[in-house]
């Protein structure tokens, strides 16, 4: 073969070969077309330039640049020009697995597109360590009225007063989970909102009559199965907080089967055995939840494997 | 032609030339003799400017070269032609490409056309048909053939021959010698022959010169140095262990 | 004490020395390339000596730096369940070091070695004055064409070194430990930059020019028979292998 053909070949080939490789290389987009944002935050969460941004999940950009503007965060993102953004997007700071690496989602939306140079306002995202706190807070709290439901129970000097006093400090409880989730997924509010409906009802009725109380247990009934649903869909930070809440209702569930054998006065009183049974069935599904999450934690970290949670046994 | 005024040089603390002076005339063959390593080879390449004189002046075609730049030596250096002691072939190039080198590298003579002076010079020199050959393939006669061929592939004014007869055998160092004498005659050059074979030097010898201790002591017809008095250069061409020189 | 104080001073001189001509050399070799005519036949001589002659062991060497590379990164990232960046690893680092380096070290061994005991033989045997006597520039007729040759063909040798160690990752990661394909070459070209590949290649550039500069110092600098060229082609080899090193460095201080 002629020394020039040899030559000619080798270079051709690694010609080709550079060529791909750097045109391929990165999906940082060197070379495609795209255009900026300007995203502002209160809170990045240790966001770091050249951390990807995903339009409902799919990648489609990274963060250029972060700066601090007046009380805020500017984030520059670069998307590329075929992902459409909207006007009404959610702009959100999510962590990516084990590892952490914060990433930028945006979700899809309906209203106007977003051009280049346009600012949009970002979500804060949810501080891991607040509903941490928060969440043990509200634990304890469940706890502490349980127990104190118990040694009523046990004692038999029920006072309305007391019930009362307890269901008034379950109403502050929701009210305070209420106020912990409020930024999370729709379906716990609307469990919280149950539960507090609940609450307040349980307060009327258990100072009226008796014959409401078959509703309210009802309620009750259908406030877990919301809360089952709700808690699969939370965020991984209220892991331990469950694990207390199963001792909490392990506890519930004690004083549950009490009431059902017709011990203490407020036995007596709600001895009526619909009311009875819904009741125990109530604490055995809290228990269920908080067992089967005990054991499957991943459920909350990918709840869309469990679609319909409220039916499990 | 060549004048060589007060040249010296040194290696070191190793004082090769103390003062040289010699003139060369055009159309003559200038035999340098003396021992080995006295510095005969060492002048030759101040001749032909590959070397620098420490002090002193050479002049060569009217031109000071030791005032010259690469670039200058190298318009004088295409009127001079070079034998080497160990012929010096380019190991990568094959023969024909050794003696058309500087037809190759300097002119813009096409292929054939030097082909054809290429198998005329090696004619002259009585190798016909080994173009094709490589230099590791020669003897060290024809190596040292092909390198006069290769001297005088480029037509030049001037040769400068560096033991050409050393490490041959007498026969093919007659030959040689009855070459230089052909080439001198034929086309009027130039030549200056460092050797200290002696046979080879009266042979070709139209003056001579003997160098010793860094200096020329002896400058002459053959004629002249057979008969000279000068006890130094007795002892050398007779070629006798006793006398003035000690040997080391 | 002070015999050795006098030792060490000479011996930085000489070094300063060498260093002074072998700019020089690099100095003259440009402005050498620079004037015409092109010696085009030599310069395809030692393109094919230097690229395709050397493609087939720096495409042995690759293959293997690319499998050890694999086999280790895999064997550290499944620790932590990250095996998937196996093909991350391999390909950042041939990318932007090895590739490079290892290129240039072989080149070093196999190019400057001939190219010292080539031009030393030269050197020694009057050659390189029999070319000055025909009005040749040495420096122009052998180091000129060694010197672009390298310039061109070692980012060339680099982007087979570069593409063949992947592959021999993906060897590796894909057949070996079972990564699935997609991933494990998503995962290299995410870990790509283009900046990193084109920096990787002015390295070698960098690279081949200092090497063969080097190489053609110490043949040019060659006496003393066949022992003097045996040791130009030594520690031609030695100091362009250390040279290869310490610019490395230096260039991955100043291009990253």
């Amino acid at each position: 073969m002629q020394q020039e053909l040899k030559i000619g070949i080798v270079v051709a080939v690694a010609i080709i070969i550079a060529g791909i490789m750097i045109t391929l290389a990165g999906g940082r987009s060197f070379y495609r077309q795209g255009y900026q944002l300007r995203v502002h935050f209160d809170y990045v969460s240790g966001l770091d330039i050249g951390a990807p941004v995903r339009l409902a999940g799919m990648e489609i950009g990274e963060v250029r640049d972060l700066q601090l503007i007046g009380n805020q965060i500017e984030a520059t993102i670069w998307v590329e020009s075929s992902a459409k953004i909207h006007s009404d997007a959610k702009v959100t700071i999510n962590s990516l697995g084990i590892v952490g690496e914060k990433y930028i989602e945006i979700t899809l939306g309906k209203k106007k597109l977003l051009k280049n140079n346009d600012s949009i306002i970002g979500e804060n995202p949810v501080n891991v360590e607040e509903v941490l706190v928060r969440g043990e807070r509200v634990v304890k709290m469940l706890d502490y009225q349980v127990k104190f439901l118990e040694r009523v129970v046990f004692n038999g000097q029920t006072t309305w007063e007391e019930v009362a006093g307890i269901i008034y400090n379950l109403s502050e409880i929701t009210k305070d989970t209420n106020s912990l989730i409020k930024n999370n997924k729709q379906d716990i509010s609307l469990s919280i909102h149950n539960f507090n409906k609940l609450s307040t009802t349980l307060e009327k009725t258990v100072a009226e009559n008796r014959e409401e109380l078959r509703n309210v247990t009802g309620e009750l009934k259908k406030a877990t199965k919301n809360m089952n649903m709700a808690i699969l869909n939370t965020d991984k930070g209220i892991n331990k907080c469950l694990a207390e809440f199963s001792t909490a209702a392990s506890s519930f569930s004690n004083v549950c089967k009490k009431i059902d054998e017709g011990n203490g006065s407020l036995g007596r009183i709600i001895k009526d055995k619909k009311i009875a049974d819904d009741l125990s069935e109530t604490a055995n599904n809290l228990k269920l939840l908080s067992e089967d999450l005990k054991q499957h934690p991943w459920k909350i970290i990918k709840p869309k494997e469990e679609k319909q949670p409220g039916k499990r046994k | 032609m060549i004048n060589i005024i007060d040249v010296w040089k040194g290696f070191g603390s190793n004082k090769v030339l103390k003062g040289v002076t010699l003139k060369i005339e055009k159309g003559q063959t200038m035999v340098i003799i003396g021992r080995s390593g006295c510095g005969k080879s060492v002048l030759l390449k101040h001749i032909i400017g590959l070397m620098k004189p420490e002090r002193g002046k050479i002049e060569v075609f009217d031109n000071d070269i030791t005032r010259m730049n690469e670039e200058g030596m190298q318009t004088i250096r295409k009127r001079f032609g070079m034998l080497f002691q160990g012929a010096a072939l380019f190991d990568s190039l094959n023969v024909a490409e050794n003696v058309g080198f500087f037809l190759f590298e300097h002119t813009s003579m096409k292929k054939n056309e030097i082909m054809r002076i290429v198998s005329e010079k090696l004619k002259l020199v009585g190798l016909s048909g080994i173009e094709h050959l490589m230099p590791s393939d020669l003897s060290g006669g024809m190596k040292k053939r092909v390198g006069l061929a290769r001297a005088i592939a480029a037509s030049p004014e001037i040769i400068l021959y560096d033991e050409p007869t050393t490490g041959l055998d007498p026969i093919l160092a007659a030959n040689i010698n009855k070459l230089i004498k052909e080439l001198q005659a034929k086309l009027s050059l130039t030549s200056i022959v460092v050797t200290h074979d002696m046979t080879s030097a009266y042979a070709i010898a139209d003056r001579m010169a003997m160098i010793y201790d860094g200096k020329i002591i002896e400058v002459g017809t053959p004629e002249k140095i057979r008969n000279t008095n000068n006890p130094i250069v007795q002892q050398f061409i007779t070629g006798s262990a006793e006398g003035p020189i000690i040997s080391d | 004490m002070g015999y050795l104080v006098e030792r060490i001073g000479k011996k930085i001189i000489v070094g300063l020395d060498e260093l002074g001509r072998m700019a020089s050399l690099l100095q003259q070799i440009i402005v050498q390339g620079a004037k015409k005519p092109f010696n085009a036949k030599h310069f395809v001589q030692q393109m094919v000596k230097i690229g395709v002659d050397t493609l087939p062991i720096v495409s042995l060497m690759s293959i293997f730096v690319g499998m050890v590379l694999g086999y280790l990164a895999y064997l550290q990232f499944k620790i932590v369940g990250l095996e998937m960046y196996t093909g991350s690893l391999v390909a950042a680092s041939l990318t932007m070091e090895l590739g490079p380096v290892l290129t240039a070290i072989i080149v070093s061994g196999r190019i400057g070695s001939s190219t010292a005991a080539e031009i030393g033989t030269m050197k020694v045997t009057e050659q390189i004055d029999a070319l000055r006597t025909m009005a040749t520039d040495p420096i122009k007729y052998l180091a000129v064409p060694r010197f672009y040759a390298a310039l061109i063909m070692l980012p060339i040798l680099t982007v087979f070194a570069d593409i063949i160690g992947m592959f021999g990752g993906y060897m590796i990661g894909v057949w070996k430990f079972g990564i699935r394909h997609q991933i494990y070459i998503q995962k290299s070209i995410d870990f790509l930059d283009p900046i990193d590949i084109i920096n990787g290649l002015v390295k070698t550039i960098i690279f081949g020019g200092l090497m063969i500069t080097i190489s053609c110092y110490k043949g040019f600098t060659a006496s003393g028979g066949a022992e003097g060229v045996g040791q130009a082609t030594t520690s031609a080899v030695v100091l362009s292998i250390m040279t290869v090193l310490v610019s490395d460095y230096l260039l991955t201080m100043i291009l990253y």
